[in-house]
């Protein structure tokens, strides 16, 4: 019964966001007429740049504001330096004397404090971050900018690339981030934006008086301070066309713990909001259904994740105590087809209708980033082994939470 | 105070339900029609079954070359497979099923009385193996290896044939199959020539409990290959064709 439960809930999801990508979908095209907003009617933007021993990337981000296509003396970079203990101090020395660049520097304090301290100094209309692992496509700022062209418009998020692929593991990543887009431009249309992402979101000044600084929040300070923009029914729109590339993780390890961070944050934000928003209609779609329905899923997920290792481990331990019974043989396999054979369960056949949603889904995330559809080894990752994977870290994050067992942030 | 989407829901739900109630119909079409497939294979069985028992009872003096063999154990072995599958798939306790079982271990039954009256007037010396398994996983925890084995034991030798039954399925045959061969409730159990056997008995175990098999063995490996055989007639052919021109 609660397989069946959780199936329905998971396919609902999924058909409920595509049918919202559909009844909307003629407004992709749109956002590009709003980028050519006149000169003088451009925001005055402060860009934070919180670095915590970047040594290798800080200049790549940097570079990448630099050159955005946006008006100089409308463009202000804070970089605060949160108590590095590598070469970052040094490398950021070349731009000390730079016009619109602004060196600020810390006793370490977690990215939190870097980014109330840039607070003090920033003098933007709209201000934003941009973490040091990540750059910017030239038109990004256009685009954010022209998103605060509605005065209603609070934050404007971007979408975010993977910039790196060069493993598999980046490859697989580059194919959920595709799938993120996707699920961004939804919330962002149901008003249900719940992360406002620290690569390049960006803020009107007075966010910050109406809700406060940014919060420690179970090191997910990206998260925290959008709830508090929700419950104070603040605008937050996405921008799917501002670009963001940020660099993933190559490694398991270092995914593992990025995930960890992410679904902890999660889940103890949820803990501390679910009173202000779960099932409460004046947060509208995001409490009465987006924030119930990701923290399920992530329960889901994990339900399913284990499930499919179970039952593999118990398919292998059989097959194996069946070679010790008959002694190993390799048997060519043969090729008859036999429908008989085939497995067509009910949740089978659920989880094959999922599939060819999640497909759909991921064509929809392609169309809004313009990008083309093509079988790559980490769609063939994503869709045959991430899963088991993933699972991994959403039981681990889940543990953590369950104890409050805060994990690393590297 | 934010709007929420109430048409799109509504939508949404009676998509996710037709999707829902779709896949059940599909689940329950196909199963229905594997049911029909295992039926009708099992009705044709029956009419060969009956066939050779009326040419077995008709013609006493028939030959053994004529008789031959049965030829039923490959079929049998097939739903046999496809009964296994759906034992795993779907409830077991079906009734549906179960009355397709029941009636599966009656042909098993009579193949292997058939078998055996004709292994007694061709005076042959046919391996049978009469294999007992329980479902509960409590009962029997290697029968699923023993399944293994057995199939392993087939596909090496053909000629052996091993006749599989539930030892609780509720139907008088079985039963008495049990009592006449004196079985215990012991899981694994394989009947041998006579000799009852407990536990998981491996290919090694059986080739030493059974040494025809070697004799099977070493049959097979001192006459030619069939394909060798083939390959030399065509040899033959071209050379005899050769010769005529």
């Amino acid at each position: 019964m609660v397989v069946y439960a959780l199936l329905y809930l998971s396919l609902f999801f999924e058909v409920f966001v595509l049918l919202v990508f559909l009844e909307r979908r003629h407004e992709i095209s749109l956002t590009k007429k709003k980028v050519a907003l006149p000169k003088n009617q451009l925001p005055f933007a402060t860009v934070m740049i919180p670095v915590f021993n970047e040594e290798k990337t800080v200049v790549k981000t940097i570079s990448s504001l630099l050159n955005l296509a946006y008006p100089k003396d409308k463009l202000e970079i804070l970089v605060i330096d949160d108590g590095s203990t590598d070469n970052t101090q040094r490398v950021l020395a070349q731009y000390k004397n730079h016009p619109q660049i602004r060196l600020l520097s810390k006793k370490n304090g977690g990215k939190f404090t870097a980014l109330n301290y840039g607070l003090q100094y920033a003098k933007g209309d709209i201000i934003g971050c941009l973490d040091a692992d990540s750059y910017v496509e030239q038109d990004a700022l256009l685009h954010i900018a022209a998103g605060f062209e509605d005065k209603e418009t609070m934050a404007v998020i971007p979408a975010i690339k993977i910039g790196n692929a060069e493993t598999i593991l980046q490859h697989t990543q580059a194919v959920e981030y595709t799938l993120s887009i996707f699920i961004r431009k939804v919330f962002s249309w149901l008003g249900s934006v719940f992360v406002t992402p620290g690569p390049f979101s960006f803020f009107r000044k007075e966010v910050y008086e109406l809700v406060g600084p940014y919060r420690h929040a179970h090191n997910t300070e990206d998260l925290e301070i959008c709830l508090r923009m929700q419950e104070k029914h603040l605008k937050i729109v996405n921008a799917h066309d501002a670009v963001v590339y940020t660099i993933s993780p190559r490694t398991l390890k270092t995914l593992y713990k990025q995930r960890v961070r992410w679904i902890y944050g999660f889940l103890r934000n949820m803990k501390d909001y679910y009173r202000s928003f779960f099932f409460r209609s004046q947060h509208g779609n995001l409490g009465f259904f987006i924030l119930p329905i990701s923290t399920i899923s992530i329960y889901s997920a994990i339900y399913f994740g284990i499930s499919l290792v179970i039952n593999t481990a118990i398919k292998v331990w059989t097959r194996v105590g069946e070679y010790v019974a008959t002694g190993f043989y390799f048997n060519i396999p043969s090729f008859d087809f036999n429908w008989f054979y085939i497995n067509t369960s009910t949740p089978v056949i659920i989880g094959f209708a999922m599939i060819a949603l999640v497909f759909c889904m991921l064509l929809a995330g392609l169309t809004i980033a313009k990008e083309k559809f093509r079988i790559s080894r980490g769609l063939l990752f994503y869709t045959f082994v991430y899963g088991f994977i993933a699972t991994y870290w959403l039981l681990s994050a889940s543990i953590k939470a369950l104890l409050a067992k805060k994990p690393a942030w590297r | 105070m934010k709007r929420i989407a109430w048409r799109t829901y509504i939508i949404a739900f009676v998509i996710t339900s037709t999707i829902f109630a779709l896949a059940f119909g599909l689940s329950n079409t196909l199963n229905q029609k594997r049911l029909e497939e295992i039926r009708s294979i099992e009705s044709k069985i029956a009419v060969d079954i009956l066939s050779i028992e009326t040419q077995f009872s008709l013609l006493e003096d028939l030959s053994c070359s004529d008789i031959g063999s049965t030829f039923l154990s490959k079929e049998l072995a097939s739903i046999g497979s496809q009964l296994q599958f759906m034992e795993r798939e779907r409830d077991p306790n079906d009734p549906e099923f179960l009355n397709l079982k029941k009636y599966y271990s009656l042909l098993l039954i009579k193949d292997q009385l058939l078998t055996k009256q004709v292994a007694e007037k061709c005076n042959t010396d046919t391996i049978t193996i009469l294999y007992f398994y329980s479902n509960k996983e409590e009962d029997c925890e290697d029968c699923g290896k023993q399944g293994a084995v057995l199939t392993r034991l087939q596909e090496l030798y053909p000629e052996v044939r091993v006749y599989p039954f539930d030892y609780y399925l509720d139907t008088p045959a079985v039963e008495a199959l049990v009592s006449v061969h004196n079985v215990d409730p012991e899981f694994p159990a394989l009947k041998i020539k006579n000799q009852n056997y407990y536990g998981l008995k491996t290919l090694t175990d059986l080739e030493e409990l059974i040494p025809e098999l070697e004799e099977l063995k070493k049959a097979r490996e001192d006459s030619p290959r069939q394909d060798e055989v083939e390959a030399g007639a065509a040899k033959l052919e071209s050379a005899t064709s050769t010769e005529e021109n």
